[in-house]
């Protein structure tokens, strides 16, 4: 296929480009003194809090090296938990404990820890070693999500989230990623994660990608990917649409985990989502965007 | 209105702003643009053929100053074999040209120098004033009096010739200088052979203009009156582009170097022709070669009537607008540097074209453009860019090292820093045990960009993976090459020299460009699944 027809091919998908999303929907919809507030996870869970969004809880807040005195008291209470910088990205300088004797902790992946040790974790993360514009950051003691039964067969030694972008407040594209053992863990796509796309009515995978290619079966657990019903769907959409309607961001992407325990938790928010979920969902985003455009601009006179 | 709306109207005022300035100034000055008027305008070619043997063997040729009413301009300088360092942008009175790299054994070259010039132009520039007040300085004490070589001053028999041609030592310089002028004016006229001394001269009565110019400066020297030899060109003479020498001498009544020329009878300022370009002021040769041997030779061409020129009406208020926006008037030093930062912004819309358009990741915006623009000599391009990638390479090495300390941010480049730069010295150091002059290659080298870079390439390795910033790596080199091929050629840098008001054209470019919306070519290799998947894809959702 020519590079000509592979264009005018994109456009007729209505896959949105990189120099679209950057100009109409960040630059022109997303206001720059909002980007503090989703980049910052402990602003985003009080935001939350004050919504009624449930989140993960966190325990404890250490903002500089002088509050690190506090991390056993902090810690006191709990055997598990997840240590991750403030304005961390791309899942740096996360530290998952999953159970502790004493003062020996015991990491997700069975390595164990000394107090000291996570002590040096979270002075690294207050000097600001994992957030890239090297500033000083808070480190969060955070409660950790326990994997939900429904995910067990499509995950790998870790948790997977739902991705949600919203257009000026109304969800348009839904993504589950799912770690993998060559993404170590992590959801993240870029690292060899699982990107499904999920149908947006009725919260069922129907397309599947691994490093943009696509596959349909889990490639550590054999799993189908395809027709997996994500659990609590109504109220993962009804969370994502009353985090869009408190933050001032035009288009916008929430990451939702569901804990064993509590359900649906917001993770995090985005204010510059990337596209690569037109290939988990196998669909542009465009005419998605347009519907919601239309819908805005005929809004005031059906009412 | 809408942000693209906005963006466009906005670049087309620009554009229309920039074409109608360009428009202006070529119906006003026409091909006139190099600055104020002047007599008559040259272009003036040296070239030099030869062999060069030993490894450290350099040629070194004249360059004219850009002084009295001389104007200099649009120099070029053109070398497969050997490389010219330094002296480009300063106003040094030669040119360097360098062996490139550690070959041994002969060498043959060519080198071609040209630059164009205005002669007897009516208002020279600022530049242009300063340093005719440098050259043309009272001598300091004792300074322009001391025999050399071929000015035997001190011999007996100049003394004795002085003595006859003007007893009293106590009269004017004038008298005297004229004195002697007249002397030497009359001897026979030989062909030039251009190796006769001033001694020579007066025992054979005759000479060359070379040989009757120190005879002259001699019998002044011998009388303690300051003189100087100069060699030039007469442009557009009859005798064609052969070298002239003829002889200065100072005259503290007039306070000014007394121009004098005996093979063609000019004596003083006031009736000096205007048609002669000075190369050189003082006795050095035009081109030397320690340790080779060559041939020259100058061509000149005539870029303007000066005739025509004389019966043109004196300049309209517009005309001397642009004349004096004319970034000729600079002295070259702030030339050199004005081009340089004209071609930055060039430099820079290549690179959003190649991010936004094509899709290619650099490191940065300004690491390619700056890159690019270091590596726009095409004999520096390869070794430039080896040791770049080089030092990128060992920085990463040593960035890895420092991973271990867990150091904070800006201790860390700092210390980054301290290491690229002990690196480039040892580079420095090595070459040069192997007769490699690496300055060469690195002189103009952004040591920021590079701890930048290392720092960049870090960054996207421990978040995209060693893949991904080596892909970067790989297309910050492409774009910086892109670079460094598109605006290396002369006419380039002229032409935004010429018209500065073409940067009003990058600038809408750039304003377009910031709101384009098309897909990336990258992206149509990204998205490939896509294509073909929509088919059997099924309904929507």
């Amino acid at each position: 296929m020519s590079w000509w027809a592979r264009a005018r091919r994109l456009r007729e998908l209505g896959i949105l480009g990189m120099n679209r999303r950057n100009a109409e929907c960040i630059l022109d919809l997303n206001p720059r003194v909002s980007y503090p507030l989703v980049d910052s996870k402990q602003k985003m869970h009080e935001l939350c809090r004050g919504i009624g969004v449930p989140t993960p809880e966190i325990y404890g807040v250490i903002r500089a090296h002088s509050e690190l005195r506090h991390l056993p008291r902090l810690l006191a209470e709990h055997s598990d938990f997840v240590l991750k910088p403030d304005r961390g990205a791309g899942g740096r300088g996360i530290l998952v404990v999953v159970g502790r004797k004493g003062d020996t902790f015991l990491r997700h992946t069975q390595e164990r820890l000394e107090l000291n040790e996570i002590r040096q974790h979270v002075s690294s993360i207050v000097s600001g070693l994992f957030s890239l514009g090297g500033h000083a950051d808070s480190a969060l003691i955070q409660q950790r999500v326990l994997l939900h039964p429904d995910f067990e067969p499509i995950s790998y030694q870790g948790i997977g989230d739902v991705r949600v972008i919203l257009y000026r407040k109304t969800p348009v594209m839904v993504m589950l990623r799912l770690p993998t053992k060559q993404s170590g863990g992590r959801a993240n796509l870029h690292q060899g994660g699982i990107g499904a796309g999920v149908d947006l009515d009725t919260g069922i995978t129907c397309h599947a990608v691994i490093r943009n290619r696509v596959s349909m079966h889990h490639p550590d657990t054999g799993a189908s990917l395809v027709g997996f019903q994500i659990p609590c769907w109504p109220e993962i959409i009804a969370m994502a649409c009353r985090v869009g309607q408190a933050v001032d961001l035009g288009y916008l992407g929430v990451d939702i985990v569901i804990d064993r325990d509590r359900g649906p938790l917001l993770l995090e928010a985005n204010a510059r989502p990337g596209l690569a979920i037109q290939i988990a969902n196998g669909k542009g985003l465009r005419p998605r965007l347009e519907r919601v455009e239309r819908a805005l601009a005929q809004g005031p006179n059906n009412s | 209105m809408s942000k693209t709306r906005l963006s466009v109207i906005t670049a087309s005022v620009l554009a229309a702003t920039s074409i109608g300035v360009f428009w202006t100034r070529w119906n006003t000055l026409g091909q006139d643009i190099y600055g104020p008027p002047a007599a008559s305008t040259w272009k003036v070619t040296l070239v030099v053929n030869g062999t060069l043997t030993s490894r450290n063997s350099s040629v070194v040729t004249v360059r004219p100053p850009d002084f009295r009413h001389q104007h200099i301009f649009d120099e070029t300088y053109q070398s497969k074999e050997l490389l010219l360092p330094k002296t480009k942008g300063s106003s040094r009175p030669e040119l360097v040209w360098r062996r490139p790299g550690m070959a041994a054994g002969t060498q043959p070259f060519r080198v071609s120098y040209s630059f164009r010039c205005m002669l007897g132009m009516r208002h020279p520039t600022a530049a242009m004033r300063e340093h005719t007040a440098n050259v043309d300085a009272a001598p300091a004490p004792g300074a322009a009096l001391k025999p050399t070589r071929h000015i035997e001053s001190d011999a007996k028999e100049i003394f004795a010739k002085a003595h006859e041609l003007a007893p009293e030592t106590a009269s004017p310089a004038l008298d005297q200088v004229q004195a002697f002028f007249d002397f030497v004016q009359k001897l026979d006229d030989e062909p030039a052979f251009d190796s006769r001394g001033a001694l020579e001269c007066l025992r054979e009565g005759g000479g060359d203009a070379g040989a009757k110019s120190r005879l002259l400066v001699a019998l002044c020297r011998n009388r303690g009156i300051p003189a100087r030899l100069v060699t030039g060109l007469i442009l557009g003479s009859d005798r064609g582009p052969n070298l002239h020498r003829w002889a200065e001498a100072w005259l503290p009544a007039y306070h000014q170097w007394w121009p004098m020329c005996p093979a063609f009878n000019h004596f003083g300022p006031r009736k000096f022709p205007k048609n002669y370009l000075v190369l050189q002021v003082g006795e050095d040769d035009t081109v030397r070669a320690p340790g080779g041997q060559f041939r020259y030779g100058f061509v000149f061409q005539d870029l303007h009537d000066p005739y025509g020129r004389e019966e043109m009406p004196p300049p309209t208020d517009l005309e001397r607008f642009f004349q004096n926006l004319s970034l000729y008037n600079l002295r070259p030093s702030d030339r050199q540097l004005v081009k340089f930062l004209l071609l930055l912004p060039l430099s820079a819309l290549i690179v959003s074209v190649s991010r936004t358009v094509v899709g290619i990741s650099t490191f940065g915006t300004f690491s390619p453009a700056l890159l690019g623009l270091a590596f726009l000599d095409p004999n520096a391009r390869p070794w430039g860019f080896g040791i770049f990638v080089g030092v990128v390479l060992v920085g990463w090495g040593m960035r890895h090292m420092l991973e271990r300390y867990h150091l904070l941010q800006v201790p860390r480049i700092s210390a980054m820093l301290t290491l690229i730069v002990a690196f480039l010295i040892l580079v420095i150091v090595l070459a040069n045990q192997y007769g490699v002059t690496a300055t060469n290659y690195i002189k103009l080298f952004p040591l920021v960009i590079l701890t930048h870079l290392v720092e960049r390439f870090w960054t996207v390795e421990a978040e995209d993976g060693t893949a991904a910033s080596f892909k970067t790596l790989l297309g910050t080199l492409a774009v910086s090459f892109v670079i460094s091929l598109a605006l290396s050629p002369q006419p380039v840098a002229t032409w935004m020299f010429q018209h500065p008001e073409t940067l009003g054209l990058v600038f809408a470019a750039q304003l377009l460009l910031g709101r384009y919306t098309g897909y990336r070519l990258s992206e149509l290799y990204r998205f490939r699944d896509l294509l073909h998947d929509e088919v059997n894809g099924g309904g929507r959702p």
